[in-house]
């Protein structure tokens, strides 16, 4: 659903990341290790676009991140949107089938005389234009209206913004104040601790519960993706665990998970897939088991 | 004697509340975008010329007055927008040295006195849309400036985009990781800013029987920058409890003979006394609430 291609990112003189490739695929959790100035956070910043890449880079997006109405509304517009579910029923399939280009307007004109071959013409131009758009192109505050959200290094909580105003932030993009407003009140069943703070200034929450924070804030702008980094960083082991159990249960919902981590062996133990990185450039891959037990990382990265 | 102090707080109840107007301005540029807008009192010269200009065109009463009110907010505020994209935004876009930034404002407000300067030299008298004592003069003033401060306060605390406001405020890229467009909200500050200087022009000019190109600059000039900075700059309250403490001692030194010439010197000595006391400004804070 999200492939990096080619990706290097330099600060001045310094190549932070040199020429990644890699690869998530929808419902994956995939965990990015590696020692400290690897490039980890640089590689995820690439992606939401708050660092500039060199030429030659990529990041793409693919049909899977069109799995819902919602999504298909942003791309190709309300109208559009309604008449291609009601032939196709589900919006990747709509898509596939405007993507392969065979003339599917027969059967829309069966449906519904309007959509004609220029009309069909312009979603697919709407459709090249965002989802076969190099992410790089798009400017950072734009990216989270393309599904994906950035839980960044240090949580990055509105310290002076209610922990409550902290979460309608993360969902700025959104219109429907009723599906906000419900989406809020999933997210403090979720966490209940942010519930009991909600009028509280997210500055006074404690480590813990500004990273449960800055999770919940990335789940209300409803991602395909989320972007994790470091979520462990400074936490008592009780509170990393939850947090774990958040991450396991988000993806268990359907959201894919990208993990930047310290802690390899907690996120390797959770991940589908993993990327080891090493002064900028990856230098192993593989599923999260077969990371486990590799001797190199082991010596590495497991401290054993 | 008592006279004199009661004329002076009067004056400084009415000016109070107009520098404190124009300081919301220098304040909230200064939390959204870190800089220092030297140009912002340009705003009160060309509000008073746009106010000037539409009265001569409908007449001057309290409805015309309205009406001019709103065309020097909204002329402001699109001048503002102009010379933020002109000048600023390159700027910022280049992540350039924040002095850079502070030249080029004062450069804007020189290329701004000098358009004025040539195009209106002569002396103009101030639209007559109110005839009200002193005292009630002053008594409006204030009422608008409360009423003002109450709906941007509300504003900046309930509504989204206000919220958002304080979330590039405060970190602008986490902000952008939210999906706000922070220049969005850099160039509707300035606006709001440039608007409120537009409106405290008008008023300013309810009290001044004449004015001329040199209106913003010179009469008003720093004065309400000195009232966000003793306030707190970066604080909206603090710029408006700096504005009538600003105005309050201004215009109860110039009541009394005495001590009228040393105005501006006892002003300055005040903000550098405040300065060392509490180098934030009184509700200033060294990190926090910034807008
Ligand atoms: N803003 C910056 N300016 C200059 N160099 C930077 C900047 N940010 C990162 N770097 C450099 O780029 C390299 C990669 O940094 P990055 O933050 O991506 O590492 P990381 O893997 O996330 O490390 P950590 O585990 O410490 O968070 C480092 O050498 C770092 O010094
Ligand atoms: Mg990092």
């Amino acid at each position: 659903m999200l492939k990096v291609e080619n990706l290097s990112v330099s600060y001045g003189k310094i190549k932070a990341i040199d020429k990644i490739n890699l690869e998530v695929n929808s419902g994956e959790i995939v965990v990015l290790i590696g020692a400290n100035g690897a490039g980890k956070t640089t590689t995820l910043k690439a992606i939401s676009g708050l660092v500039k890449c060199e030429v030659d880079s990529h990041i793409r997006l693919d049909l899977s991140m069109l799995t819902d109405k919602r999504t298909l509304n942003r791309f190709v517009g309300k109208k559009a949107t309604d008449l291609l579910l009601k032939v196709y029923h589900s919006s990747e399939v709509a898509f596939e089938k405007i993507n392969s280009n065979e003339d599917i307007t027969k059967e829309l004109f069966a449906k519904n005389s309007k959509l004609n071959q220029i009309k069909l013409k312009r979603i697919r131009k709407k459709y090249n234009y965002f989802v076969k758009a190099d992410l790089l192109k798009v400017k950072a505050h734009r990216i989270s209206s393309y599904g994906i959200a950035h839980v960044p290094e240090g949580r990055q909580v509105f310290a002076n913004l209610t922990v409550q105003e902290n979460l309608e932030m993360g969902a700025f993009k959104r219109h429907s104040r009723k599906k906000i407003t419900e989406d809020l009140e999933k997210i403090y069943e979720l966490f209940p601790r942010l519930k009991e703070r909600k009028k509280q200034k997210a500055g006074t929450l404690s480590g813990g519960e500004q990273q449960m924070l800055a999770i919940a804030r990335a789940m209300m702008s409803k991602p395909k993706i989320i972007l994790l980094d470091e979520p462990s960083m400074g936490l008592a082991p009780i509170i990393v665990k939850e947090v774990f159990e958040i991450i396991k249960k988000l993806n268990e919902s359907g959201i894919t998970i990208v993990l930047v981590e310290q802690n390899a062996k907690l996120a390797l133990s959770i991940a589908d897939r993993g990327y080891v990185l090493e002064t900028g450039k990856i230098i192993l891959s593989g599923t999260g088991e077969e990371l486990l037990n590799n001797e190199n990382v082991k010596k590495a990265y497991l401290g054993s | 004697m008592w006279n004199n102090l009661y004329n002076g707080l009067i004056n400084g109840l009415g000016m109070g509340s107009i520098y404190a107007l124009i300081a919301i301005g220098y304040t909230m540029v200064y939390g959204i975008a870190r800089m220092i807008n030297f140009a912002h009192g340009e705003f009160i010269t060309i509000g008073a010329f746009v106010s000037y200009g539409m009265a001569s065109l409908i007449g001057a009463n309290p409805i015309t007055m309205i009406i001019c009110i709103i065309a020097s907010m909204l002329i402001c505020a699109i001048v503002s927008i102009i010379t933020e994209k002109l000048a600023y935004y390159p700027l910022r876009k280049r992540n350039t040295k924040r002095i850079t930034a502070l030249i080029t404002a004062i450069g804007v407000s020189y290329i701004i006195y000098s358009l004025f300067n040539i195009q209106f030299q002569e002396i103009k008298s101030s639209p007559k849309f109110l005839n009200l004592s002193n005292t009630n003069l002053t008594i409006l003033t204030i009422v608008i400036t409360l009423v003002t401060v109450v709906l941007l306060t509300l504003f900046i605390n309930k509504t989204k985009f206000g919220k958002a406001m304080r979330a590039t405020s405060e970190n602008p890229s986490a902000a952008k990781l939210m999906g706000i467009n922070n220049d969005a909200m850099i160039t509707l500050t300035f606006a709001i800013g440039a608007a409120l200087a537009g409106l405290g022009a008008v008023v300013y000019c309810l009290r001044i029987p004449y004015f001329k190109f040199s209106v913003g600059s010179d009469a008003i000039g720093l004065i309400p920058f000195v009232a966000a900075v003793v306030g707190g700059i970066g604080s909206l309250p603090g710029a408006v409890i700096g504005g009538f403490i600003i105005g309050i001692i201004q215009q109860i030194s110039v009541a009394f003979p005495e001590t009228s010439p040393w105005t501006p010197a006892i002003l300055y000595s005040i903000l550098i006394l405040i300065l060392i006391i509490k180098p934030t400004g009184i509700l200033g804070k060294s990190i926090g609430e910034k807008v």
